[in-house]
């Protein structure tokens, strides 16, 4: 789970164990934002790229080196750095 | 006959008045980066109107006139905003002009390819209260996709008027314009249709309600504020009284707590499943045609090819620039010479007359024939590069290295343009989202060599030790830039979370916009730095007529006496502030000889190239940069490169002397 700190929202993540970060999420698979618990300038961010809770989208590749994932949401191509990507919590769906 | 006839010389940065001649009609075009709105601006407003802003680096407006059957319009390239939710200084220009009300008519491009994303806007500025005519551009990349739109029943749903457009091949600009005409006066209705889920729907209607019983001091729509608010939007919560930000926090709590997260993310969830709702009832999804892209993306974003592609992509990019760069100006410097003969040879020599004519000559033939000929063809590759949708793609695969200097993906352009001039650079940090990483990105792009100081590399290291030491301090500098972004990171951490970027798909870049692009940066050049070289060309020359040189060798004397330079070059370093080339050319006449090498040894050239590389930027990059980061963060950036440039000086020259290099 994310650590705390400055960066943290204050809302905890809902429970369920089949959460998974983003940056875990093997490519090609779908899964559901559930939650996002960056920065609130990152949120505003995120959600003007389609990236809200609820929202649905599978990762295309990821950069190696620690680089970014390239997501792919609603048609559209997004790459989301690393540190970020963990901050976003996804639920696969079957 | 046409149409639409451009307006001649109606052109000019955003006029914050309304013009005299009449009312014309404002129309906004207002749509998500990359939607096309430029193509449809550029296709109906013709070369005249080609000024202002661009893509998110400036901020200015651009705008034109054009008659449609008769009507004057005064029509408005709005740089591309995903959301009225300001995220950078450059998306809040955007956002001010929207909501400053001086707009007739919205025209809302939306990318067909993309619809669910862009109504996501759509929604918002539906709130506004202003007429809007939505634009379905790019229908035929939708049509690549699979995707089939029905334009009448998004119309039906919207209650908006819905035309289908390719600006990019001119398909039906002339109907969507005919239909702005029309749309005057035309505020959308509410429609039911819209409206949210019930829970949240009723908590926007009260404090909408509570909006609207209050007088407001502000001219936007109870409805469009009630929202804002609840997303927690700062920038209005002056335009409405005390009393009401405090219902609007207990009631942004109240809908935090029954939903379970912050309302900010509530309502642009709402919002997000309202755009999805629409796109998907006007939406029939077939098969996706086989794209080239597709497989072009895959090789130019692999995690080993895509490298390889990277590398081979700079090393054509920069040989291109150097090598038409050095063409033009071999052949121009010969030509403006030649031209300067006849003009010196009338006047007296030794006299004030003379020296301030040579020097305003030798400003203006410096920039035009040391700095043009290199920054003309590396802005245009440049330009061209990020029209096709290559940068995105650049910045995907250098996050994680920049990562490491503090910085992400999105400062490769900055970074980028500072191989051509530190000016461009420094305006382009605005897009980066904190005055830290504007800040950052402006010290490492200024310390990269422009190309006023590549040309100094090529002339001293080059041409008189070999290109091997050019290619040498090239990498060392590289080398330099990787640890002093490194170095500021320990100073002043990282705040921001991290790269959040689109990466477009690519296109094929039209030429009118790639020159339009390679002019808006090419004038911040001309305009600021260009003046700047002349103005201090001339002092420099006053300076050597009335022989100041002696004073500022002495006091330079320790600097160079550190540097084991021959004292006689301290006025060259001094006056490098004003034009970094002109160090070099301030080397000959301050050595007395044309043969450089015959004055100062090889040890001496390489730590001279070293300091001139590293010291700093010059006045016109001050400038630029006091105007995106500030004074005080100037004043920093210019001792930090100072500091650096001394330190690395002195280390060129033990270490070569270590090595027994003569």
């Amino acid at each position: 789970m994310t650590t705390g700190g400055a960066d943290a929202s204050p809302s905890p993540p809902p429970a369920g164990s089949n959460h998974i970060p983003l940056d875990s999420l093997p490519t090609a698979t779908r899964a559901e934002v559930v939650h996002l618990s960056c920065a609130h300038q990152s949120v505003r961010k995120l959600a003007q790229l389609g990236i809200v809770a609820g929202a649905i989208l599978q990762v295309q590749r990821s950069a190696p080196l620690g680089g970014p994932i390239l997501v792919e949401i609603q048609g559209s191509m997004v790459a989301l750095g690393r540190r970020l990507a963990h901050r976003v919590l996804v639920r696969i769906l079957p | 006959m046409s149409l639409f006839d451009a307006i001649p010389g109606s052109s000019c940065a955003a006029c914050p008045q309304r013009c005299e001649d009449g009312t014309p009609l404002r129309v906004a075009l207002i749509g998500q980066p990359n939607c096309g709105k430029s193509t449809l601006f550029n296709s109906v407003a013709g070369y005249r109107s080609a000024t202002g802003n661009f893509s998110g680096t400036t901020v200015r407006l651009t705008w034109s006139r054009v008659r449609v059957n008769g009507t004057q319009l005064e029509l408005i390239d709005v740089p591309g905003i995903y959301s009225l939710t300001a995220s950078s200084p450059a998306d809040t220009a955007a956002k001010q002009y929207l909501l400053s009300r001086n707009i007739d008519v919205i025209v809302n491009v939306l990318d067909a390819s993309l619809l669910s994303r862009s109504l996501e806007l759509t929604l918002e500025l539906r709130e506004l209260g202003i007429p809007i005519v939505v634009c379905l551009n790019m229908i035929d990349e939708a049509r690549r996709k699979g995707m089939s739109v029905s334009s009448a029943k998004l119309s039906e749903l919207l209650r908006l008027p819905v035309l289908e457009t390719v600006a990019s091949r001119g398909v039906g600009v002339q109907e969507l314009f005919l239909q702005v005409v029309r749309e005057r006066g035309r505020e959308p209705e509410p429609t039911e249709t819209l409206h949210w889920h019930r829970d949240v729907e009723s908590i926007v209607e009260r404090l909408e309600r509570r909006l609207a019983r209050g007088s407001l001091p502000t001219a936007l729509p109870p409805r469009f504020l009630a929202v804002k608010l609840l997303e927690g939007d700062e920038d209005l919560l002056p335009q409405v009284k005390r009393e009401t930000h405090e219902a609007a926090h207990r009631l942004r709590e109240e809908l935090a707590r029954s939903h379970g997260r912050p309302a900010d993310s509530v309502i642009m969830s709402e919002r997000h499943d309202r755009a999805m709702d629409l796109c998907e009832q006007c939406t029939a999804v077939g098969h996706p045609r086989p794209d080239l892209r597709v497989a072009v993306d895959n090789l130019l974003t692999h995690p080993i090819l895509g490298y390889v592609c990277l590398l081979a992509v700079l090393a054509v990019f920069f040989w291109g620039v150097f090598a038409l760069g050095g063409w033009i100006e071999r052949g121009l410097l010969g030509a403006l010479q030649a031209a300067f003969l006849p003009i010196s040879a009338r006047l007296a020599h030794e006299t004030i007359a003379f020296a301030v004519v040579t020097s305003l000559w030798q400003g203006f033939a410096g920039g035009a024939a040391i700095v043009l000929p290199y920054l003309l063809p590396f802005l245009f590759g440049l330009a061209l590069l990020e029209d096709v949708g290559y940068l995105p793609r650049v910045a995907y695969l250098l996050d994680g290295l920049l990562h490491r200097i503090g910085l992400h993906g999105t400062s490769v352009v900055p970074i980028m343009l500072g191989y051509g001039c530190s000016v461009p650079a420094c305006l382009a940090t605005r897009v980066l989202p904190s005055q830290r990483d504007r800040f950052l990105a402006s010290v490492l792009a200024t310390l990269v060599p422009c190309s006023a100081r590549s040309t100094v590399i090529f002339a001293l290291a080059a041409f008189y030790l070999g290109p091997r030491w050019a290619l040498a301090i090239f990498a060392f500098n590289a080398l330099v830039v990787f640890f002093s972004g490194w170095l500021l990171t320990r100073l002043w951490p990282e705040v921001s979370a991290g790269m959040i970027l689109e990466v477009p798909r690519y296109q094929w870049p039209s030429l009118r916009m790639t020159a339009r692009k390679v002019w808006l940066r090419l004038r911040e050049f001309v305009v600021v730095s260009w003046p700047l070289l002349v103005g201090g060309s001339v002092v420099l020359g006053l300076a050597e007529f009335w022989q100041w040189d002696r004073y500022v060798n002495a006091g330079l004397s320790p600097l160079t006496r550190l540097l084991g330079l021959p004292s006689s070059v301290g006025v060259t370093l001094i006056f490098g502030v004003l034009r970094k080339e002109l160090s070099m050319v301030m080397l000959v006449q301050a050595l007395g000889t044309t043969n450089i090498h015959a004055a100062m040894s090889a040890a001496q050239i390489l730590t001279f190239t070293v300091f001139i590389t590293f010291y700093i930027p010059c006045l016109a990059t001050l400038v630029a940069m006091t105007k995106e980061i500030g004074q005080r963060l100037t004043w920093l950036a210019a001792a930090y490169s100072l500091a650096l440039a001394t330190a690395l000086g002195v280390a060129t020259r033990f270490l070569l002397l270590a090595a027994h290099v003569p």
